[in-house]
């Protein structure tokens, strides 16, 4: 089956949206699709990862400026 | 993985920010793949009746505070409480509107949001809180 890709641009919103909508797109996922998040909150760039630590998920870090990074989680 | 959080929370402050900051923190757990069950009493309450207080019209009285809430609102930048309820339904949370709240202030079962999974009394609820945490806001 094809992989799918989910984009979820979280830029300027706050906790706990980007981890909410992290959340519904990894429900939202089958295994093998992959989650791109966008987003500008210090402390979602450490709480993304933890919702994939808690589901053993895997995934990568990007800085992409001084305010805003990517996360990539693997479903 | 770890285990899961499992959360129980009352809400009872009818404070925008009190509600809105309590429906933060049950997504935030329920974002962690765990478990959250919300009663909705007193003054919470009318944020899960139909057509009232669900809106950023209940910040009307003036303050300072009440004011940055209601420009982050206008702005964007705060999500509205009826939005963070449908978040949390979606992700699995369960929320319940409080029977003897419900008849204090004259409030019918077809009157709340389809949200509300059900009507309860507080040992019912209580009763579901074993090894979990328990927060009153």
């Amino acid at each position: 089956m094809r992989m799918s890709e989910f984009f979820v641009d979280v830029r300027g919103q706050t906790c706990p949206v980007p981890l909410v909508e992290t959340r519904k797109a990894i429900r939202k996922a089958a295994p093998g699709d992959v989650i791109r998040i966008l987003g500008t909150h210090p402390s979602s760039r450490e709480e993304v990862p933890m919702a994939a630590d808690s589901m053993g998920l895997r995934y990568d870090i990007v800085t992409r400026d001084d305010v805003s990074w990517e996360i990539t989680i693997y479903r | 993985m770890a285990n899961p959080l499992k959360l129980s929370l009352i809400l009872h402050s009818g404070a925008y920010d009190r509600v809105h900051h309590g429906l933060s923190i049950a997504l935030s757990v329920l974002s962690l793949g765990g478990e959250a069950r919300l009663l909705f009493t007193y003054w919470a309450l009318p944020y899960v009746q139909k057509g009232s207080g669900t809106s950023a019209e209940v910040l009307h009285d003036g303050s300072v505070q009440q004011r940055i809430l209601r420009q982050r609102l206008d702005e964007g930048h705060l999500r509205p409480i009826p939005d963070l309820i449908e978040d949390a339904v979606e992700l699995g949370g369960e929320m319940y509107a409080c029977v003897g709240s419900m008849a204090l202030l004259n409030i019918a079962r077809e009157e709340l949001v389809d949200e509300i999974k059900g009507s309860t009394g507080t040992a019912s609820f209580m009763k579901g809180t074993e090894n979990g945490h328990l927060l009153f806001i």
